[in-house]
């Protein structure tokens, strides 16, 4: 009898996964880090830019979550929001040790998130929510995007965004908080009944 | 726009902001927290701004890792199961034998298909024994040259026989590829396949389609066909 190739760890949901790495199942472990491993290296990439920086962050993200899987509670989030808040955590501790200079606004990666380049076979897209929040994203001023970027994904205060942006602290924060509270009404008028 | 719940306070709109991408600090961010505790159109709205400053994250575009990726994971993690219990694991601290699970490893290499196995298969001598089904062995050898080790490659045996090789400062700053080479007991060599070392650093492994007691040696090759390091297997 031929066995499947495919393991139950392979399918298993990511609480079951992350409740088996919990009690030393090391297939489970295997399994979550095959099945988030590119998202994970690819939010480090995105915001340090160093493939090899992000490598080294990417594994510190996945030794953290297994290490930690123990305290991870489903009820106050999905598993992959966990997983991906600790990796943009430890990018920006990163690139807040390694790389002290400041940010070229120009060069911002995922200030051009919006971009409509992203492959449409991206599996995180065909998350309905998801897509409504990529939308949304590109429908702000690019001022607010970027604001919202920078705050999100570099971890910039609004006075760093002040600075970066060459514009005045009470300006930084209205982007800040325009930009986010835009995209939380456009993600709930699209799921309001 | 969509309010079906009371407005926040206007004078904690933007912290409230800050507060949920995580970048407010010092007594603003206390205070806000202090505040958010006892107010329920203050919390809400803060909840709301979290969720989408977490589903923010998910928009970052995928990226395939460098190969081997998994594996050293894996490797980090039994090293900081069989070390250090709790805390900062270490990075890439050498195991010792026994801290391997050979089931983790085969788990994970059973994904792996480099064409170095095909090209090991393909140079084995017909008629060889199979490998044991059962009582798995693992061989330990040093990655040396000259006399300093520079890592180590494992060999197990077992229905699904395998290969690993750690790397240990084996050269300067900088990334660089090198190739995994093995000689067979009847004299023929294969090439297993390639992997990068980053720094000096790194650690790699494929599955095997030969009995591991098969194989003699391991050669650790530069692009250029310099030997970089052996291990008598």
């Amino acid at each position: 009898m031929v066995r499947p190739r495919a393991t139950s760890s392979d399918e298993a949901p990511d609480e079951a996964l992350l409740a088996g790495m919990a009690l030393g199942d090391e297939r489970a472990g295997v399994a979550f880090v095959r099945r988030y491993q590119r998202r994970v290296y690819g939010l480090a990439l995105g915001i340090l830019r160093d493939p090899g920086m992000a490598e080294d962050v990417a594994q510190d993200a996945f030794v953290r979550a297994w290490t930690h899987a123990s305290v991870f509670d489903p009820r106050r989030g999905a598993a992959a929001t966990w997983l991906l808040t600790i990796a943009r955590n430890l990018s920006i501790d990163a690139l807040r040790v390694r790389r002290p200079e400041p940010i070229d606004p120009g060069d911002l990666a995922f200030a051009d998130l919006a971009s409509g380049e992203r492959l449409p076979e991206d599996a995180v897209l065909a998350d309905e929510m998801l897509a409504r929040l990529h939308d949304a994203l590109a429908g702000i001023p690019e001022a607010q995007r970027r604001a919202v970027a920078l705050a999100a994904f570099y971890g910039r205060s609004a006075q760093e965004i002040a600075e970066i942006e060459s514009v005045p602290l009470g300006t930084a924060k209205s982007r800040i908080r325009m930009g986010l509270t835009k995209l939380r009404d456009a993600v709930s008028v699209e799921e309001a009944p | 726009m969509r309010r079906d719940h009371p407005m926040p306070c206007p004078d904690r709109h933007d912290a409230l902001a800050e507060l949920a991408l995580g970048t407010l600090a010092g007594q603003e961010r206390s205070d806000v927290l202090a505040h958010v505790a006892r107010c329920h159109a203050c919390a809400l709205e803060l909840s709301e701004l979290s969720r989408i400053t977490d589903d923010l994250l998910q928009l970052a575009p995928a990226a395939s890792p460098p190969v081997g990726f998994e594996l050293r994971v894996v490797e980090r993690v039994l090293a900081c199961s069989t070390s250090a219990p709790t805390g900062r694991p270490r990075r890439r601290k050498r195991h010792r034998l026994a801290s391997w699970r050979p089931a983790a490893v085969a788990a994970l290499l059973a994904a792996v298909v480099g064409t170095g196995a095909g090209l090991l298969a393909a140079s084995t001598t017909a008629g060889k024994a199979p490998p044991a089904a059962s009582r798995p062995v693992t061989l330990s050898a040093s990655l040396a040259r000259h006399g300093r080790v520079f890592g180590h490659v494992r060999v197990s045996s077992g229905r699904t026989p395998w290969l690993f090789v750690t790397v240990d400062d084996l050269t300067g700053p900088g990334s660089r590829t090198v190739i995994c080479e093995v000689t067979l007991v009847d004299g023929t060599t294969a090439k297993l396949g390639r992997f990068r070392l980053s720094q000096g650093y790194g650690s790699w492994g494929v599955p095997l389609a030969a009995p591991a007691d098969s194989l003699r040696r391991a050669l650790l090759v530069g692009t250029d066909g310099s030997v970089l390091a052996s291990a008598r297997i």
